[in-house]
């Protein structure tokens, strides 16, 4: 039997340890009570609500950096522990997008590669909820293409003068710190070499924050100028030249999880709701099919989560999880259409039921998600990749 | 996967390499019982996997080759038997599940049971109709021949003055069918694996352009895209597997069976003309893929039905649904 590259297709079932039931339940009681306290906007997209008060009482459960030392105040729990967290954060609509990156991403870059004193000074902070990180990759000419990024660091007698602009960074007027790739020097024969990665301070450093109003009329992205800025030599993250591969790791940590999938759940929530308990055939059909995605999707992801804890680098995998899980979430918006006929209006218009105005704003997210932590397009090639073709 | 699954996969992989050949094919599509096969399947001991674990493993592995043997079904009658305490008859057995049949207290049984996989080759078959399951001698019913769209056998049972061997009260044909339903998504997720493996060579091999088609990033999309049908299905059918329940399984088979067609329509475009040919064996695997997708429930069937489950629970519920029902 031909089977080239059949490791690329290994979802092997997740078994979550029994002790995980306990923490779901703490979590679920929290949120419950969170909600009734603070009634957030229930949307289950990571990157529409944003709330340091949730944060911080989150942390304040030691749900934020959960995973790691506890030196740095984290509980050292496991990444299936903090897969339940996440899940549930998103299932239940709550405003996670403050720590979110922190906590995703760039918390464990810094524990990866980062000093001592850059662990010491910053993880603490985010694991209180206090600390909050934008992402600084994209640039007006390196989309997909990220080893084209022109954005440069050189030395100085005290460390590094910056110059170039970073674009789509979210919540850079609303964080406090940015992790930015930079070419430090000559990219090599495969143009992956010479990128270095720094902190900036973004409420202290002398950097231009340009907002960037998205088409529902929000500010979360912004440009971010860096003139002859000048940072000192401890904020070079790992070591220069690294770059690339610091931030593929980094990416590693943010194809697969639940975010991936879950983006319109609040959707397939409030439309079984509105469909009610007497579906017709279609309707009927139509939420089954959401939900046998959903439970197939979840299974992937976690298959991927506990491959991730076992020290295991699935990179095809989670690309294919991307991939299908943003279909998933457009499909959510396209049932909906299909099963329950609406107008959707402008988030301001009065005469609308409230699952037309949420179904309006899912509409108008819709095509970030397919674009954001990769596009589709990319992932396609990653998986090509992984069979052999390229 | 653990080592004894291992040694269990390598095995049933080479069993069926050398088995399943094309020559066999053409003697079964010309009505022949693969006999040699049979007996190697049982000598090997692979009707007697236990369910659902072992069962759809295997079960998943003679997908992969299309095996044209009531494997999945005689696995399946094996534990329904066994579940009810009856003696397990030898040889190749198939099932049928169907709450119109009627089974009266004295074992007198009516009724027509339609497209009963490999009924003309089997000496013994199961038949479950609400809570009672009966074994009946074949060779006492009416059997009309019939073939599903891959050329497999698939008869009309008819019992009308035939009285069961044994039976058993207690039993549930909602659950049964679950389990065959389990099983064919388990031969689809094979089946998937199959043109996976032989699109992705086929265009490595292929050329035009001067160069494999595999190297056209149109190419790659379409098998990247059929690398993630495969990949849903076989994941749905594992974690199906590892917690069996109405939730899961329908959701494995709807997963499956919404593949299944998706996936064989890649294959046959990156195929291109030599695999409309009755001569290259791309056409038994999209064969069987089109014919299973609609066995024991299609996507339709089990997405309607999963979604009454999901709208009475309300939307409160959803969530717990999808998480208390595997993983």
């Amino acid at each position: 039997m031909p089977q080239p590259n059949a490791d690329s297709l290994r979802f092997p079932p997740p078994r979550l340890p029994k002790e995980t039931e306990s923490l779901r339940a703490e979590v679920r009681a929290f949120l419950a009570d969170s909600f009734a306290e603070q009634a957030w906007h229930r949307n289950s997209d990571f990157g529409a609500g944003f709330s340091p008060e949730f944060t911080r009482k989150l942390a304040a459960k030691g749900w934020v950096g959960m995973t790691w030392q506890k030196k740095y105040g984290g509980q050292e729990r496991s990444m299936l522990e903090r897969y339940i967290v996440t899940e549930e954060l998103l299932a239940a609509g709550a405003p996670v997008f403050a720590h979110w990156i922190a906590d995703r991403q760039s918390g464990p870059l810094l524990l990866r590669f980062g000093s001592e004193a850059q662990c010491e000074a910053i993880l603490p902070r985010i694991t209180a909820g206090e600390c909050y990180f934008s992402i600084g990759m994209s640039e007006p000419d390196s989309g997909s293409d990220l080893a084209s990024v022109r954005t440069r660091a050189e030395r100085t007698p005290e460390g590094w003068r910056l110059n170039g602009a970073k674009v789509w960074t979210s919540n850079a007027h609303l964080n406090h710190f940015m992790i930015t790739l930079c070419r430090t020097g000559d990219s090599g024969t495969d143009r992956h070499g010479g990128l270095s990665q720094f902190l900036i301070d973004l409420k202290n450093d002398n950097v231009t924050i340009n907002p960037i109003i998205n088409m529902l009329g929000g500010h979360e992205f912004n440009e971010v100028v860096f003139d002859d800025l000048e940072i000192p030599e401890d904020r070079l993250i790992g070591h220069e030249g690294d770059g690339w591969q610091q931030v593929t790791s980094e990416l590693a940590y943010e194809r697969s999880g639940p975010e991936r999938f879950l983006s319109n759940f609040h959707i397939f929530r409030a439309l079984t709701d509105a469909i009610g308990t007497s579906p017709d055939a279609r309707q009927a059909e139509g939420l089954g099919r959401l939900a046998s995605r959903l439970w197939t999707l979840r299974c992937m992801s976690l298959s991927v989560a506990a491959m991730l804890e076992a020290g295991e680098s699935p990179e095809v995998e989670a690309a294919i999880v991307k991939e299908l899980g943003n279909r998933f979430e457009r499909d959510v918006v396209e049932t909906a259409r299909a099963i329950l006929p609406l107008q959707p209006s402008g988030p301001a218009g009065s005469n609308q039921s409230d699952f037309a105005a949420i179904m309006a704003e899912a509409i108008l997210r819709l095509p970030s998600f397919t674009l954001r932590g990769g596009t589709t397009e990319i992932m396609r090639s990653i998986i090509a990749r992984g069979l052999g073709l390229r | 996967m653990s080592d004894e699954r291992e040694i269990l996969s390598a095995s049933a992989e080479r069993l069926f390499a050398d088995l399943v050949t094309p020559e066999l094919f053409t003697r079964v599509d010309a009505g022949e019982w693969p006999a040699a096969l049979w007996q190697a399947v049982e000598a090997a001991g692979f009707e007697q996997a236990e369910m659902p674990g072992l069962g759809v493993f295997i079960t998943r592995i003679a997908g992969r080759f299309a095996a044209p043997i009531p494997l999945a079904e005689t696995i399946l009658a094996n534990a329904l038997l066994e579940d009810a305490g009856l003696t397990v008859p030898a040889g190749p057995l198939t099932f049928a599940v169907d709450d119109h049949i009627s089974i009266a207290a004295d074992g007198r049984m009516s009724g027509t049971a339609e497209r009963v996989p490999w009924a003309r080759h089997v000496k013994h078959l199961v038949v479950v109709s609400g809570d009672v399951l009966a074994l009946v001698e074949t060779a006492r019913c009416s059997v009309e021949p019939g073939l599903n769209i891959a050329g497999e056998a698939r008869d009309d049972i008819c019992f009308d003055g035939v009285s069961a061997m044994e039976m058993k009260n207690g039993v549930s044909s909602s659950t049964a069918y679950e389990q065959a339903a389990l099983l064919r998504a388990a031969q689809i997720a094979g089946g998937l694996e199959r043109i996976l493996a032989m699109t992705v060579r086929y265009a490595g091999e292929r050329q035009q352009f001067g160069r494999p088609i595999a190297k056209f990033q149109a190419v790659q999309h379409h098998l990247a895209a059929l690398a993630g049908h495969t990949a849903a299905a076989c994941a749905a059918v594992e974690a199906a597997a590892e917690a069996p329940n109405l939730f899961s399984i329908a959701a494995a088979k709807a997963c499956a069976s919404e593949a299944a067609g998706e996936a064989a329509a890649i294959a046959h475009q990156v195929h291109g003309a030599i695999g409309f040919t009755a001569e290259h064996s791309l056409h038994r695997h999209s064969k069987t893929l089109w014919a299973w997708r609609e066995e024991y429930g299609n996507e339709v069937y089990w997405n309607a039905r999963l979604g009454s489950l999901i709208a009475n629970g309300g939307g409160d519920a959803v969530w717990s649904e999808i998480v208390g029902s595997g993983g």
